[in-house]
């Protein structure tokens, strides 16, 4: 059973994941 | 069959991208510094793969796995070493516009205190191109088991080099993007939600594991002092974002692209993949080598290609580190070395760089085949470097009384005191790095105190 702070943690793990495909997407695009 | 595959489709992928690339590349510059104009964040994402190589991957979860969640130090002190980099030097490399650490000591104090600098550094990064060539083989052998070290060492290095002799920094800031991004997915969102979904999240390790490894102490706070000063130190004269900072394309771009990069990628990557060692304690107990615990939790955790895919993330970041300091490797032999013995114009330039990398990476495939441990290659050789580059580097930027003469003397008594209390067993407790580190810095104030009375005297004051 997971806790507050394990959702936490994994949570920052998939929102930095998230951004940096956005970023090289945005990028691409731009180009 | 799914992991031959997963490897196959990454090292195609990897040579397409890098070669592609490298078709802009027509001058020395194209090569070492991607002629000065890197993108913003195309540099982050490089930035963050040179970083992270099999020192953080596998060595963080290893330190994590041995002690609990004092293992952390490493991953936190690299970090916090790049974060202050970025901080204090990144701005004032850039505006220096030059393309390697010896090559800014030239321009500041001279060539003397230069050419023994490049001598250490070189010494430095090849220490490093040894562990993450080795590492490459390690990490081809958990794909295909049968391949012996050395074949499997060879293969990759001759795939590293590939891509990365035709197209310098240019090639490697393409491929860097592929490489973060599989690191990404793999290390701070795959691993870690299966991990912790299966054992219960951080709650369910500290109700399985020893109470020893959940002190944040376990390690014994001199080691964790040592490691995290040493790592963290090392961290802001890394050779190879020295490069990339010199890439950018202007001084705020530097310093941005440095501190983002750490801040947003290195350090969490570090903290989770310490806290995949972490888990490990309480998944796979006993392992034989606290080394091979992250491919162990891969391999117990996913099969198929979706294990394939996971591990592929650990090919990624030894890649994208051992290309970069490959190819630093070659840049500095070329730049410091060759062409101060005899100048070189810019088409023997961008050869020799090319000439050198490839020599280099030979080299390192031997010392690295018969090399030890992964982290034990790296601390123990850039040690003396690392305590005679550190107090100079300071010293350029923010005292104007550093001289020639100074560092001179500061270069003599790092490497000596480094390797003198190595030999006699490191016997004060503290590391053979900073012993050697405290005597050169104070060997730097007083020798560059008296030297500039002199040089004010001469009229040739800093």
């Amino acid at each position: 059973m997971l806790g507050f702070w394990d959702y936490v943690i994994l949570g920052i793990g998939c929102l930095i994941a998230v951004y940096l495909i956005y970023n090289m997407v945005i990028e691409a695009v731009k180009k | 069959m799914a992991k031959v595959i997963v490897a196959l489709a990454y090292m195609v992928a990897i040579l397409v991208i890098g070669i592609l690339a490298s078709r802009k590349v027509k001058t020395a510059d194209d090569f070492a510094v991607a002629g000065r104009q890197i993108p913003f964040w195309t540099n982050v994402y490089s930035m963050a793969s040179a970083q992270i190589g099999a020192g953080a991957t596998m060595g963080v979860a290893s330190m994590c796995y041995a002690y609990g969640i004092s293992g952390q130090t490493l991953g936190i002190g690299a970090a916090l070493g790049a974060i202050l980099s970025g901080l204090v030097f990144a701005k004032k490399i850039r505006e220096a516009n030059v393309t390697t650490i010896p090559e800014l000591i030239r321009n500041s104090l001279g060539k003397r205190a230069a050419d023994l600098i490049s001598i250490l550094s070189i010494f430095s990064v090849f220490s490093i191109l040894a562990g993450q060539v080795r590492s490459l083989g390690t990490i081809l052998q958990i794909f295909i088991p049968s391949l012996d070290l050395f074949t499997a060492i060879l293969i990759m290095s001759v795939i590293m080099l590939g891509y990365s002799v035709a197209g310098g920094l240019v090639s490697a800031t393409k491929t860097d993007k592929l490489n973060i991004i599989i690191m990404v997915l793999s290390v701070m969102v795959i691993i870690p939600i299966i991990s912790f979904t299966r054992i219960g999240g951080l709650g369910g390790i500290a109700a399985k594991v020893d109470p020893k490894y959940v002190n944040p102490t376990n390690m014994g706070v001199s080691q964790m002092i040592s490691m995290m000063l040493y790592f963290g130190l090392i961290g802001m004269v890394n050779n190879e974002n020295f490069i990339r900072i010199c890439g950018a394309k202007n001084a705020n771009e530097a310093r941005g692209a440095t501190i983002t990069a750490s801040l947003l990628i290195y350090l969490p990557y570090m903290i989770f993949a310490g806290l995949i060692g972490y888990a490990g304690i309480a998944l796979i107990p006993n392992l034989e080598s606290s080394d091979s615990i992250f491919p162990a939790m891969i391999d117990q955790m996913a099969g198929g290609v979706a294990g394939a895919f996971l591990l592929s993330g650990l090919l990624a970041a030894v890649m994208g580190t051992a290309a970069s300091v490959a190819m630093t490797t070659g840049i500095m032999v070329a730049r410091d070395v060759v062409n101060r013995i005899k100048p070189l114009d810019g088409n023997k330039m961008l050869l020799t760089q090319r000439i050198a990398m490839i020599v280099a990476t030979v080299a390192a495939i031997f010392v690295g085949y018969f090399g030890r441990s992964i982290v034990g290659i790296m601390e123990d050789v850039g040690a003396p470097a690392a305590a005679a580059i550190i107090p100079i580097f300071c010293g350029i930027f923010f005292w104007k009384k550093m001289n020639e003469k100074g560092a001179l003397v500061t270069i003599a008594v790092a490497v000596i005191s480094t390797l003198g209390y190595w030999a006699l067993g490191s016997p004060l407790g503290i590391s053979h790095f900073i012993f050697g580190l405290i005597c050169s810095t104070i060997t730097m104030i007083i020798a560059c105190n008296l030297t500039y009375e002199e040089k004010a005297k001469e009229g040739v004051g800093m």
